[in-house]
């Protein structure tokens, strides 16, 4: 008895104790959310391209950052889950916590573990096991629902307003009765009536009338209270408005957009309630506007109102607006004018449904709570896709009120099988083939799911089986949204992936996913026939799908039509004209996209009249070299940039001779590309984006080898050839071009064969490539570093000297390497010695035990000789197979360079990032082109292939820096899948387990690389890639915004790449002609071409790696590590900017010998004591002068210049 | 921030120094008598001067000029750091080549103590290093000629190379001599020096682990798994520890993935 009473005063104890500790979680966590660094990103303005000194004045405490994140994480770990799923292991920590707090934790944690289990741990544990893809995932999904709940107190006030709305309604005036044709009346009411056509009768009148009823509908009905959702409400306008025959000819439309219009007017005047009110039309819907409202007081900026009009169901007969009839009578009936219209129909018929269509819904679906919750992921997973303007949230709600009605779903599944059950479905749907129903009954529907095919692409009907909800739908919008949804059950089935973040979390959108993107407006003016249903694009939209897929052919895997948002406009002003623009993604099939030549059928064939019709002129008949006689459209290519764009011509072709639609799109495929075009060269065409160069230095390169291999009688054999440089992987921005002559041969100096740059002509920079050299192993190897130095040099004279009797090659020995140039390439050939990395790490303990320890000097080596040559070959093998590669990382490199940043970290930690986005594409498949695997199984459905093209792989690039959790995950590179699941996790809990010291957030882990850290040790550091991650997010939005935006035809695409120079505390303006890599200045004024010459063989050696900038660099950077930093574009940078680093400028010190470097005497703080050492500002910004005599053109810190007089 | 001109400060002299005429402003070098316990004898105490804060383009010539004001200068040596212990060094090889850059520490060592105390003397006013007889190459002309310098010619380096391994075989061969003499023979103490030259080697780290491994295993192989039943329930208890442990580690990620507010949607 006693036992037990003590046990009753431990739990009530415990009680205490856990609110105490839950609290303090709570603040934790709520400290670590308004100290996060995401928060100033939110702040950041638009071109957020400023202010960035902030991190770099606390680079040394970096690590101690790193460490007192991952603490504070773990404190609020410990107790912020939700209560009642983690009530077992709660209870354990308080136990803990009651015994002894100051004990270590390892031993806590450990008794915790071991604790026997309750039955309702056991219960939870299992039903993760089996209920959800993985504890991860469930946590994520509690995690995603609570922070996007709405709180109880929000949603009274919610209810309040309605409420407050409903009366407001109530005290409208009615108006008097005008003539529909008429809006004097409104616009002295300052309201523009938002829908106006031609066709209805202007006897009509219209007079506003007490709405029948004001009410909640779409989720808010439903019960999916939540952030970032609008709450949508009904007016339905009373019967009494309408005649018989209103809704003939628009006239439902105009007295709708009427009724809105004087809503509006009286809503706006109520600034107790309305901060503002806008129209808005419905996604591809330009017939019926609805009011978007802005409330005024705590719900602003919180809440939007959506308010619907709408007709009573008894406005008509349904059958009258069957898709078969026709409703908008004219006089002058020509045959079109006697067609059916559908769309117009639906328009109406949608509607008179509304109301009811929201009762079935909210009656199938509230009180489904993991439904519900499943829709709210949903919602989030269409929006990340920019789905739902195309497909919008109300047809997947009805989805899942078909899917249980037709016990399909069942509320007492887990979130996780519900929302698999509705991917799942959906991707093995059909509906542009076999249309769905709502309609539960038997007998003959008044519209067949047949008849309804006859009129629509796509067919979901209404419970009555009168309306089609996807009447808007295109074909396209369709196709993609189903594909999306074969992705995500892809991604779920996907085994070792954490799929929550790719579904949910990061966002996708529509630039990103598609390799060319087609922006068309003003579609239906130019494409539509039937004159009368204007206000709809589906027609349009299929039309233009129809004619791009077959002209693309097997070109194309995917296209999808996206209907961009028309977006509100005032209540004051007229609807904008001409809005309507569609968006069409391409997904491309690699290698057939790139085919210069689309060959039709034979000549004999009776199709091939119809491959002319098609391609008109372009068609002609060819002789191929099998001896085959046919069609063939060619479209010429000279380079790999000119092929990437062969379907560009294609779709150009097609808008402009098929559909006529000359001036009104535009294509995104390469606008970026330009970055790494060099424009002053005389015939910039044939240098392309510099594949072609970069496979030039490899031919050189090849030669080298063979020359290499070929050689005899050294003392040791020459084992390997390995290329390391970047040029060798594809990812050298650019590859160098001997070509390219380096200036007047007369104004360079010479010393015997050596050429000598000159101070008044500096030569085009030509960069050597590095080889690494293996030998056969021998055990001749003196055990003595500075030996082997010795023995290697040696070697290296053998080898120049034989290379240059053989092969007539110039070389020059060195005491580390020797120089060869071949073909006008610059190799810098370097003997591997794999004992090196031994021999540097080997040290002798007192005891006698000789051990061997990783140092900073040997890790570095065995980087160089070890890491390197593999991650090359494998990246080599990356881009052979992807093509798009050298190109992205190029452009990444490029960018990060633009913003003087590439300095500040390893070259190839980007190359790794932007593999990453190749082999293994996460969130990004393809539609598989094999026709029998499609079908077979769903895995093999989809092509987990990369993004086709650069700059779409840039784009993801920037999204991958900008959204991926560098500080807690590592980045997985498996390179030919060789690391297994299981090394991936040890790999992975390795590094979390020293992240506090790891120097810098990046870990980036291939199959060569385990420790992920080879390339990342010290750099980047913490400031430099937030600053990256901030810049690549600016960067991407501006760039989403200028391509996706209105005004397309005049954009800038290089302002993403011109770094902001007010950040800069100093700038060092170069003289051009003295910067060796002027060639690829962005923007620079193209005075003079540069014409490329013939390479012919000579004795002299070119003037190789000379840049005098990073000449000027090392010295500085050297002589001011303690007062400044240097950044510089190194691909033509014409200026370098410098931050001083804040502790060495704020306050003078005191005077110490280890601190007197570069500084000089001033006052003493104190009258009478020492005097003290503040930097020589003057003298330091002189020094900048005199050490880039020649280079410098001036200095310039705030106000004060300082120009070339040294 | 204004500067006065050649004083001192804790010991040190002042000099204000331009680079050439036409600069406005330049930078000071401190200097003092050389005085530090146990100085290396290249820099002796008495005669050598200490100056500090010297310029990135300062060469060892000018500093040699400026100082033979007070007398004869034997030499002077640049050194990144303060290092009055080391030995100056004046190795002239391909393999060494110690350019100190950026701002150094310069030991000048005078001939005659008489001519230190002397230069503890003197007034300085704005020397100008760089002057039209003299001139100090910097930025382009420098790196031109750094660009000409940075050929090595073979021949030589072959003769140096050549030098070295000579040098270097005589010493292995040296050692190797003296560790055959010691081996099997008794220090002072008896103890005898295990070579890897005698018969049982020398103790390395993966012999080490190799004995080790052995020794575990040989453990592990005694032992019965599964067997007892308090054995089963540790196994259990394990898969369980395991799953929970999971699951706390999970916990923590979405903790840190919530404080970085991935969760937010839009």
């Amino acid at each position: 008895m006693a036992l037990k009473r003590r046990k009753v005063n431990e739990t009530g104890g415990t009680l205490g104790k856990k609110k105490t500790t839950f609290k303090k979680a709570k603040k934790t966590v709520e400290k670590v959310i308004v100290d996060s660094p995401e928060e100033d990103f939110e702040d950041e303005d638009d071109n957020g391209f400023d202010d960035s000194e902030d991190g770099f004045d606390d680079m040394e405490e970096i690590p101690l950052e790193i460490t007192e994140a991952v603490l504070t994480a773990k404190k609020s770990s410990n107790s912020t889950s939700k209560p009642h799923q983690t009530k077992p292991i709660k209870n354990k920590k308080e136990k803990f916590d009651e015994k002894d707090a100051s004990k270590p934790e390892k031993a806590q944690t450990k008794k915790n573990f071991q604790k026997p289990p309750t039955s309702q741990e056991m219960n939870a544990l299992r039903e993760t096991e089996n209920l959800f893809h993985s504890n991860l995932f469930k946590l994520q999904v509690e995690e995603m629902l609570t922070e996007i709940s709405m709180k109880t107190k929000r949603k009274k006030e919610i209810e309040d307003w309605i409420n407050q709305l409903q009366e407001t309604i109530g005290k409208i005036p009615e108006s008097g009765s005008h003539s529909i044709s008429d809006t004097t009346w409104l616009n002295k009411l300052n309201v523009e009536c938002p829908f106006e056509s031609n066709s209805y009768d202007s006897a009509k009148t219209f007079q506003y009338l007490k709405p029948q009823k004001v009410i909640p509908i779409g989720s808010w009905a439903i019960g999916l209270f939540g952030k970032g959702v609008s709450v949508d409400i009904l007016i339905e306008i009373p019967r009494e408005s309408f005649e018989r025959d209103d809704y003939l000819n628009y006239t439902y439309h105009r007295k709708r957009a009427l009724y809105l219009a004087y809503l509006a007017a009286h809503l706006k005047k109520t600034s107790a309630l309305v901060q503002d009110v806008l129209f808005e039309s419905l996604p591809g819907d330009l017939s019926r506007p609805i009011l978007l409202v802005h409330p005024s007081g705590k719900l602003n900026q919180r809440v939007i109102f959506r308010i619907y009009a709408s007709a009573s169901a008894d406005l008509v007969a349904v059958e009258k607006l069957l898709p078969d009839r026709n409703c908008i009578l004219e006089t002058g009936a020509t045959k079109l004018d006697s067609m059916p219209t559908p769309l117009y129909n639906v328009s109406v018929l949608a509607d008179m449904r509304m109301s009811k269509i929201n009762q079935h819904a909210s009656e199938v679906l509230s009180s489904k709570k993991n439904i519900l919750d499943t829709c709210f992921l949903l919602r989030i997973w269409l929006r990340h896709r920019q789905l739902d303007e195309s497909v919008g949230m109300f047809v997947l709600t009805q989805f899942v009120v078909y899917l249980v009605d037709t016990k399909k779903l069942f509320p007492n599944m887990s979130i996780y099988q519900i929302v698999r059950t509705v991917w799942l479905q959906l991707s093995r749907s059909n509906w542009s083939k076999e249309g769905i129903t709502l309609r539960q009954q038997s007998g003959t529907p008044p519209l067949s799911v047949a008849d309804a095919h006859a009129s629509f692409p796509i067919v979901f009907l209404d419970a009555t089986s009168t309306l089609n909800l996807c009447a808007h739908l295109s074909q396209a919008a369709y196709e993609w949204l189903r594909w999306e949804s074969t992705l995500a059950v892809g991604l779920l089935n996907k085994k070792g992936v954490n799929s929550f973040a790719a579904l949910f979390i990061t966002p996708k959108p529509f630039l990103l996913t598609f390799d060319n993107i087609v922006m068309i407006d003003d579609v239906q003016n130019k494409m539509q026939k039937d004159k009368r249903q204007l206000y709809w694009p589906a027609e349009a939209a299929e039309k233009i799908h129809q004619c791009l897929a077959r002209g693309l052919g097997d070109r194309l895997r995917l296209a999808a039509c996206r209907t961009l948002p028309v977006g509100s406009w005032s209540i004051a002003t007229q609807p904008p004209k001409n809005s309507l623009k569609l968006a069409f993604g391409l997904c491309l099939n690699s290698p057939a996209a790139w085919e210069v030549m689309n060959k039709g059928p034979a000549a004999d064939d009776p199709e091939s009249a119809e491959f002319r019709a098609f391609w008109g002129e372009k068609s002609e008949l060819r002789r191929f070299q099998d001896g085959f006689i046919c069609e063939a459209v060619h479209w010429p290519a000279k380079n790999w940039a000119e092929r990437r764009l062969i379907c560009r011509q294609i779709v150009s072709y097609l808008l402009e001779k098929r559909l006529n639609l000359a001036n009104n799109y535009v294509y995104i495929a390469d606008q970026l590309e330009s970055a790494l075009i060099i424009p002053k060269l005389e015939d910039p065409v044939s240098y392309g984006t510099g594949e072609e160069a970069t496979m030039k230095a490899l031919e050189a390169f090849d030669e080298l080898m063979k020359n290499l291999r070929s050689l005899e009688d050294l003392p040791l054999s020459i084992a390997q050839v390995q290329g390391v440089a970047a040029t060798f992987r594809h990812t050298e921005p650019f590859p160098p071009l001997p070509e390219i002559p380096q200036g007047r041969l007369s104004l360079f100096g010479r010393s015997g064969d050596n050429m000598l740059p000159a101070v008044e002509a500096t030569p085009m920079y030509l960069p050597s490539l590095s080889v690494l050299l293996t030998l056969q192993t021998s055990g001749k190897w003196p055990d003595d570093l500075e030996a082997v130095r010795r023995i290697k040099a040696a070697f290296y004279i053998q080898l120049a000297e034989k290379l240059r009797v053989l092969f007539d090659l110039v070389t020059r020995v060195f005491i580390d390497h020797i120089i060869v140039e071949r073909k006008g390439y610059i190799f810098k050939l370097v003997i591997a010695y794999h004992r090196d990395v031994a021999l540097l790490k080997r040290f002798v303990e007192p005891n006698g035990i000789v051990k061997y320890r990783d140092n900073p000097e040997s890790l570095q080596l065995q980087r160089d000789q070890e890491i390197t040559p593999r991650l090359t070959a494998a990246l080599r093998a990356l881009h052979a197979e992807q093509p798009a590669y050298s190109g992205a990382v190029r452009l990444a490199k490029r960018w990060i360079a633009s913003h003087m940043l590439l300095e500040y970290l390893e070259e190839e930690a980007v190359e790794m990032i932007v593999a990453s986005l190749f082999v293994d594409s996460t969130m990004y498949g393809l539609p598989s082109t094999e026709e029998s695997s499609a079908k077979s199984s769903l895995h093999d459905a989809i092509d987990w292939v990369g993004p086709l093209t650069p700059q779409v792989a840039f784009f993801r690039f920037l999204q991958l820096v900008s959204c991926y959790d560098w500080t807690s995950q590592p980045l997985i590179i498996n390179f030919n899948n060789d690391l297994t699941p299981e090394e991936i996790q040890n790999t992975e809990t390795a590094i979390a387990a020293q992240r506090a010291q790891l120097k810098s957030p990046l870990a980036l882990v291939t199959p060569y690389d385990p420790s992920g850290v080879a390339f990342t040790r010290s750099t980047p550091l913490l400031p430099v890639w937030s600053r990256l991650m901030v810049l690549a997010q600016e960067s991407l939005k501006l760039m989403e915004r200028q391509l996706m935006g209105s005004d397309m035809k005049t954009v800038d695409v290089f302002q993403a790449f011109r770094p902001p120079l007010d950040a800069y505390n100093c700038v060092i303006h170069l003289t051009r002609g003295a910067v060796a890599r002027r060639l690829y200045t962005l923007d620079c004024p193209s005075d003079k071409k540069v014409k490329l010459h013939e390479q012919r063989p000579k004795k002299t050696l070119s003037i190789y790696d000379y840049e005098p900038v990073d000449r000027l660099l090392q010295e500085l950077r050297l002589a001011y590590s303690d007062k400044a930093r240097f950044f510089y574009d190194k691909y033509g940078g014409l200026l370098i900017g410098v931050m001083w680093i804040d502790k060495a400028w704020s306050t003078p010190s005191e005077f110490k010998v280890s601190h007197v470097n570069g500084s000089m005497l001033v006052a003493p703080s104190v009258a009478g004591g020492e005097k003290r050492l503040a930097p020589n500002l003057e003298a330091i910004c002189q020094d900048f002068l005199i050490m880039g005599k020649g280079l410098v053109e001036s200095v310039q810190c705030g106000t004060l210049v300082w120009q070339d007089s040294v | 921030m204004e500067t006065e001109k050649s004083n001192s400060v804790q010991g040190f002299r002042c000099i204000e120094t331009r680079f050439s005429d036409k600069c406005t402003a330049g930078h000071t070098l401190f200097y003092k008598e050389h005085a530090v316990r146990n100085s290396h004898p290249s820099k002796p105490v008495g005669k050598t001067l200490f100056v500090l804060n010297v310029p990135p383009y300062f060469k060892e010539k000018s500093i040699q000029e400026l100082f033979s004001v007070a007398g004869k200068v034997m030499s002077v040596c640049f050194e990144e750091k303060p290092s009055g212990t080391k030995e100056m060094i004046n190795q002239k090889s391909f393999f060494f080549q110690n350019h100190v850059k950026g701002f150094k520490v310069a030991y000048v060592v005078y001939n005659n103590a008489s001519s230190l105390k002397e230069a503890m003397k003197l007034e300085w006013g704005t020397i100008v290093i760089s002057t039209e007889e003299k001139p100090i190459k910097t930025g382009l002309e420098k790196w031109i000629l750094e660009y000409e310098k940075s050929f090595v010619n073979p021949k030589a380096l072959q003769e140096e190379i050549d030098r070295y391994m000579e040098e270097f075989d005589k010493r292995k061969e040296r050692e190797e001599k003296e560790e055959k003499l010691k081996e099997g023979q008794p220090d002072d103490d008896g103890w005898i020096t295990v070579t890897k030259h005698s018969k049982h080697a020398a103790r390395t780290e993966t012999m080490e682990k190799k004995v080790m491994e052995k020794e575990k295993q040989k453990q592990k192989d005694k032992k019965l798994i599964n067997f007892y039943s308090f054995q089963m329930r540790e196994t259990k208890m394990e898969h369980l520890t395991q799953l929970r442990r999971k699951f706390e580690d999970d916990k923590k990620r979405i903790a840190t993935m919530r404080a970085a507010r991935k969760f937010k949607p839009y």
